[in-house]
């Protein structure tokens, strides 16, 4: 009997595809009894209970091991903490004083002791505090498992090729995936600020995340059909289904075929129209890989890893360290250095941001780094220390107004001031403001004027201009970048931007995906930039097609009616 | 029994760094050492109490100690966390 074909809907996390037999983690802590143990038993219980810690707490010691990273690793900092709660010798107290009050096994009061905590955690209304509940849930998995004498199967066992499928991926095993292993990620809960996200992209693997409980029917050793360029997964995919992936899969044989043949140089189209390729990175130690991947710079670096575990604001010492790590990298082609872009769906919505009834129009990027001109002066100048005698660009996120954009011209210079009065060179800095507000690309022309470069922030832009939320699954169909209205503010972002002969770049995720980064070539953009592992891809793509075409078929997808009338003409 | 007051001062607030840096602290001494703020009272040598605690930037924080020596952890702790932790401070 062939299975019924079944098709749900999750949030686009990390572009690709792939088929393969669903892999199920099953976390079989959650299943735990709750049984009395007769008044005899209550101390052998307890002492069953303190040789679970210390094999957990081994457990958390070798893990950390065996990843090694010495301490700076966010991944090695989450373990540090897991092992705190372990060692609370409070913690203890309170679990063996229940366990002799109530007289039920270990792993069920254990288990309803942290249940109550993280419960209370996500009661709060900080984003950071809230988020803490999926560590104490982390620990108390680990701990029952341990009690039970079965762990959660393992996340580094994954049968190799298989579409691995989640509940959520708990922060300790984003460290222990091994990504290379597995065709692609499928979690139920998870959103696009999610760790394992961030790693999906940054790594290549193909992720839905946000599925909602329907994932639950998906059995272990289905077949599964994941698209995560747009979200969509096939349970049980039928011949077209197949036949579909398979085109997407030669077609991806050929670039790939392509990048192994050709010695890739600077972005360029086979007509010889410049386009510069460069990286988007999310943390110091990408910039390595993308310069060996050949990126002309980096495009779009993100500041938010500082505050990723909820570690903390750093000084400016520290953030120039991290800012001349990825400058070191790249010694001609510039780097672009983006200032927090916290609010909406990144995790420093933490930041002690109040929650708000709608984040993505609240205090996000520019509006809340002005409000907290501290936090905005430290980073401005560690980036003009660490850029002294370097190609430093500053990108401003979510600028709506000529204002803000004169307003942080103006701590950026007396920044580069106070560095330099303190005895330190001081770098010359280019400042541009991501376009990503409809607003901006209406006042495009007066910003130009202003900027030493635009940067299209092409995911945001969609999002405000269609007034579509990505996160949710159930409107995710209708957030293209293909829509003509989203292509007509980037034509006319770049009209705008012509008369002041500034470069404007691209840096969302259509800029990496066929066909939007034809259409941004189309159009006349000057710089695209993308995750790491497409920069090679993206130049061969570039290479193979011709300006003069691009922008003819540009032109026409100016005028086309629907997204659907725009893939018709890319098509052809 | 000795006690001080204070506020935090870091943003945004003490999550997982700085509690465990105020739990490390707290452990040096011999003295029950408590941190209160004004819905929540907990053991400053419990990771998870600090954790609880959720204590935002801005929160009145009170730091109450009991043992021969109180009063050097109590000043050790309100050192802690007026020093925003090595951390960005609010305005």
């Amino acid at each position: 009997m062939t299975p019924k074909r079944i098709v749900l809907q999750g949030v686009a996390a990390a572009p690709g595809q792939a088929i393969g037999p669903a892999h199920r983690l099953v976390a079989h802590a959650l299943e735990v009894p709750r049984r009395s143990i007769a008044p005899r038993k209550v101390a052998a219980e307890i002492r069953r209970f303190r040789q679970a810690l210390s094999a957990a707490r081994r457990e958390i010691r070798e893990l950390r091991q065996r990843l090694a990273t010495g301490g700076e690793d966010p991944g090695d900092q989450i373990l540090a903490s897991h092992l705190m709660i372990l060692q609370d010798r409070e913690l203890q107290r309170e679990i063996v004083e229940a366990i002799k009050a109530e007289r039920f096994h270990a792993p069920y009061v254990v288990r309803r002791v942290f249940q109550a905590k993280a419960h209370y955690l996500e009661t709060l209304p900080s984003e950071l505090f809230r988020s803490r509940a999926a560590d104490i849930r982390d620990v108390r998995d680990r701990l029952v498992g341990q009690l039970l004498g079965r762990g959660r199967s393992s996340i580094a066992h994954v049968p190799e090729g298989s579409v691995l499928i989640a509940s959520e991926i708990a922060p300790s095993e984003v460290a222990s995936l091994r990504p290379e292993r597995i065709a692609a990620l499928v979690t139920q809960r998870g959103t696009l600020a999610s760790h394992v996200t961030i790693m999906a992209r940054s790594r290549g693997v193909p992720a839905v995340v946000g599925v909602g409980d329907a994932l639950e029917s998906v059995p272990s050793g289905e077949e599964v059909w994941v698209d995560g360029s747009s979200g969509q997964i096939v349970v049980g995919p039928n011949r077209a289904d197949q036949r579909r992936h398979r085109h997407w899969r030669e077609r991806e044989a050929r670039i790939g075929q392509w990048l192994t043949q050709r010695e890739l140089g600077p972005g360029r189209t086979r007509d010889g129209h410049a386009i510069a390729v460069r990286a988007n990175i999310d943390r110091p130690e990408d910039a390595a890989l993308a310069a060996e991947v050949g990126a002309e710079g980096v495009g779009l670096f993100r500041t938010e890893f500082f505050f990723m575990d909820a570690a903390a604001f750093p000084d400016e010492e520290t953030q120039a360290a991290a800012y001349a790590a990825v400058l070191d990298a790249f010694a001609d082609a510039p780097v672009t250095i983006r200032t927090l872009d916290l609010g909406g769906d990144k995790h420093a919505a933490l930041m002690g941001i109040p929650s708000e009834e709608n984040p993505y129009l609240g205090l996000r990027g520019v509006r809340f780094t002005l409000e907290h001109p501290e936090l905005y002066r430290t980073q401005l100048r560690a980036i003009v220390r660490a850029g002294a005698g370097r190609r430093v660009r500053i990108l401003v996120p979510m600028i709506g107004s000529l204002d803000q954009f004169h307003q942080t011209r103006a701590l950026l210079a007396e920044a580069r001031e106070q560095i330099v009065a303190a005895g330190h060179a001081a770098a010359e800095i280019a400042l541009g403001p991501m376009i990503e507000l409809p607003s901006a690309v209406l006042m495009a022309d007066r910003l130009a004027q202003a900027s030493d470069f635009f940067s299209i922030g092409s995911n945001d832009l969609v999002q405000y201009l269609l007034g579509v939320d990505r996160n949710n699954a159930r409107i995710a169909s209708l957030f293209s970048p293909l829509d003509p209205a989203v292509l007509r503010a980037i034509a006319l972002t770049l009209r705008h931007a012509r008369p002041s002969a500034i470069p404007v770049g691209s840096c969302g995720e259509m800029s990496g995906e066929l066909p939007g980064l034809l259409l941004l070539a189309g159009l006349g953009i000057d710089e695209l930039s993308v995750a790491p592992f497409l920069v090679r891809r993206t130049k061969a793509i570039l290479s193979q097609v011709r300006q003069r075409d691009l922008e003819r078929m540009a032109g026409r997808c100016l005028e086309a009616e629907d997204r659907r009338a725009v893939r018709r003409i890319v098509v052809e | 029994m000795y006690e001080a007051k204070t506020v935090v001062r870091n943003i945004p607030g003490i999550h997982a760094r700085p509690a465990a840096l105020l739990v490390k602290e707290a452990s040096l001494f011999k003295a029950d050492v408590t941190l209160a703020t004004p819905d929540l009272t907990v053991n400053a040598k419990s990771i998870m109490g600090v954790m609880m605690l959720a204590a935002e930037t801005g929160t009145e924080l009170t730091v109450r100690a009991e043992g021969s020596d109180e009063q050097a952890a109590v000043a050790a702790l309100i050192r802690l966390v007026e020093s925003g932790f090595g951390e960005e401070l609010g305005a």
